[in-house]
């Protein structure tokens, strides 16, 4: 099964949790170190960014490796790329198990590359060459990123595999066709909302879990995947090309007003149970969904100009976060606006007076003011030039 | 926190029982933080009302009244510096923490509102004419000044973009590559004198103690400016490429030694990897030049890549060991 220690990794859970418990000042330093002493794990995992480091570094040996590899066996080669690509995997996949085995490594960089590299190349050297239908692809995917799930524990993984799940039924639906074709949407939904719950519920006990951190992330995926089957600019525009519907712009789908009905009260129940259940995962997923209500209607209804609804939505948004500082000053239902852990990694980095230099920057002389762009930060602005 | 847990440690004696009761009583008042959510509403908030504005005025610059406008704009501005003004902490060399949650907010929100004011006045008065310099310069003055004034950090990220958008360059993290013609070898020479500037900058203000927190955002905006315009000139003198390698090995030296003293991890790994840029072009261009018939220097170049990756993973997990048992 997992590849990792198992035991080390229970004792990463044990030395995190007394790290929470020792920042909170609840325990001392001795019983800090005590616990740490009692509960080791030998891992080699390196900083952070010596992590991100390793990782470029990693992908490029690859990439170069199976270049050369590819150079001395060309007239090989040239007869079976997806031979040669499959070999690769073989050795990828073997140099893991070393890393791993041997080295110790555990989210060093190195492994991370090497997964993704293996993966990527089993996945390209068996799909590329045999021109599959979409079923199958996501049938392949699916079996080699559930492999890597169970065996390497890797969010990322997890996260693809249960997507590419949700491809085989989306694609099986289409070939069955007709009634199954049409209810497409509700079954994509039906299973989401089942995986989250299971995922949740196989979270929530407070045993330790090896693949944790994966069902954490399956909850977020499939919370977006519940929503995006029911909102309506998707179905509307997936039906449109999927039964050849040919809709004129303003015609609706058959049961339309369901679908605006998902769109918008989803993500509001998403943010009430949030807040009653103080579930981070879902008032987060809620609050990003608000937007997507907001670009839904836009899209089909223009409500107001684009620099009204702007200035509308900032006024809201700025009072909304204003309230809700005041109100929470004092902690109130067991909410608070404080930060709780004031040893925040976020805070370190400066993150968001870079993001703030990032969408605010404007060039002068223009009345356009503010030129606001993506909004998001692309790393630390090196290795561009690989 | 896991009470189960907790409850088997302390059998296992590495617990006190106070502490348990401690945890038990954590656990129990356990809040529920919306610190972050708050302030991504907010931060957004003000992104969607300066850029709404920004929009407003310019497609209804003909329509409006002007001085409606502006008296809008002003308005919004003068009352945030007002509230900023009023609810400020007493200014210290040292770090100042924000009265509340809300205060660094509206500050920005002063200042954006400022620059589209300066900008407005500037396309519809000309008040600055052709001097277009200063309608650039007097943004920037504002905006050192209240970051140092009010002690805000993302204001100083503002200025240092502004500060080379006077001097002609592009400096956020995004536009860096793509915005500026590096080509240009006026540009390329600013760069590398701003990116010195900064990381002095960095320096002075961590010796002189003068808002030494500043320091990072300086040194991380000097030290990209500085590899990527270092880099650039390799690139556009290619005669003399060489030499400029050696002047990036030994800036990249004095990082690494800056890196190794303070225990960065991340001066070490962007020194790191804008150095192996380097590299790569110097080996590249050598083995183009050197063998440039046949397989062999392909071959050549793709063991390169293998053995040099292989030998910097080596090197930054030594360093990285070393980092950490300093």
């Amino acid at each position: 099964m997992i590849a990792y220690n198992k035991t080390w990794l229970y004792n990463l859970f044990v030395q995190s949790e007394a790290e929470t418990a020792y920042n909170e000042s609840c325990i001392t330093r001795e019983e800090k170190e005590c616990i740490v002493v009692k509960y080791p794990a030998a891992f080699y995992t390196p900083n952070i960014f010596i992590r991100i480091g390793l990782f470029i570094l990693t992908i490029i040996i690859l990439i170069f490796s199976f270049g050369l590899i590819a150079l001395l066996f060309w007239s090989a080669a040239k007869a079976s790329v997806s031979g040669l690509a499959i070999f690769f995997a073989i050795i990828a996949f073997a140099a893991m198990e070393y890393m791993l085995q041997r080295k110790k490594h555990y989210q060093s960089g190195v492994d991370d590359a090497l997964l993704w590299i293996a993966a990527i190349s089993l996945f390209c050297g068996i799909v590329l060459p045999n021109n599959f239908d979409e079923l199958t692809t996501c049938l392949v995917g699916f079996i080699i990123t559930l492999i890597c799930t169970t065996r390497y524990a890797d969010r990322l993984m997890a996260a693809t595999c249960f997507l590419s799940f949700l491809g085989i039924v989306f694609f099986i639906s289409m070939n069955i066709g007709g009634f199954v074709k049409a209810i497409v949407p509700f079954i994509v939904m039906a299973i989401s909302l089942v995986t989250y719950i299971l995922a949740k519920k196989k979270n929530d006990t407070e045993t330790f879990n090896v693949y944790g951190q994966c069902l954490v992330i399956i909850e977020i995926v499939s919370l977006f995947t519940l929503y995006a089957a029911g909102n309506y600019w998707v179905v509307r525009e997936l039906s449109n090309s999927m039964f050849n519907l040919h809709l004129q712009p303003g015609q609706s789908i058959p049961f339309g007003f369901v679908f605006w009905g998902f769109t918008i009260f989803i993500p509001l129940f998403y943010l009430f149970l949030g807040i009653k259940k103080k579930d981070a995962v879902l008032l987060r997923v809620g609050l990003i969904l608000v937007a997507a209500i907001v670009f839904t209607v836009r899209y089909y209804h223009t409500v107001l100009a684009i620099e009204i609804a702007m200035l509308l939505a900032g006024s809201i948004m700025i009072v909304i976060a204003w309230t809700l500082t005041r109100y929470l000053r004092v902690p109130k239902h067991g909410f608070t606006q404080q930060e709780l852990n004031s040893r925040n990694v976020m805070d370190n980095m400066h993150i968001e007076s870079l993001i703030l230099a990032e969408t605010f920057s404007q060039q002068p002389q223009t009345t356009e003011g503010t030129k606001f762009g993506g909004g998001s930060f692309g790393g630390a602005g090196a290795s561009g030039d690989f | 926190m896991n009470i189960p847990l907790f409850n088997k440690l302390q059998q296992e004696g590495l617990l006190s029982a106070s502490s348990l009761e401690k945890i038990h009583a954590q656990k129990g008042k356990q809040l529920f933080s919306l610190h972050w959510e708050i302030r991504t509403i907010l931060y957004l908030g003000i992104l969607l009302l300066t850029g709404g504005l920004g929009i407003l005025v310019y497609k209804n610059i003909d329509s409006l009244s002007h001085q409606v406008v502006l008296l809008f704009i002003g308005l919004i501005c003068g009352g945030s510096f007002f509230y900023c003004f009023k609810k400020k902490l007493p200014f210290s060399n040292g770090k100042v923490k924000a009265p509340n949650a809300l205060f660094d907010y509206i500050l920005l929100l002063g200042c954006l509102t400022f620059i589209i004011f300066i900008a407005y006045f500037q396309y519809q008065y000309n008040i600055f004419g052709n001097r277009y310099g200063l309608a650039t310069f007097l943004p920037m003055t504002v905006l050192f000044f209240t970051a140092y004034y009010f002690d805000h950090l993302g204001i100083l990220s503002l200025a240092i973009t502004n500060l080379a958008a006077w001097l002609g360059i592009s400096v956020t993290p995004l536009q860096v590559l793509e915005a500026n013609d590096f080509n240009n070898n006026t540009i390329i020479l600013t760069g590398v004198l701003l990116g010195i500037f900064l990381v002095t900058m960095g320096l002075v203000s961590l010796q002189k103690n003068i808002k030494a927190h500043f320091e990072f955002t300086y040194t991380n905006f000097g030290i990209h400016i500085l590899f990527i315009s270092l880099l650039a000139a390799m690139f556009q003198f290619s005669n003399i490429h060489l030499l400029i390698f050696l002047l990036l090995v030994a800036v990249a030296f004095y990082f690494y030694s800056r890196a190794k003293k303070e225990q960065s991890f991340y001066l070490l790994l962007v020194s790191t990897l804008y150095t192996y840029i380097g590299l790569c072009y110097v080996v590249i261009h050598a083995l183009s030049y050197s063998l440039n018939s046949g397989m062999g220097s392909i071959y050549l170049g793709f063991i390169y890549f293998i053995a040099s990756g292989i030998g910097l993973v080596l090197f930054l997990m030594r360093t990285n060991k070393k980092l950490k048992a300093s």
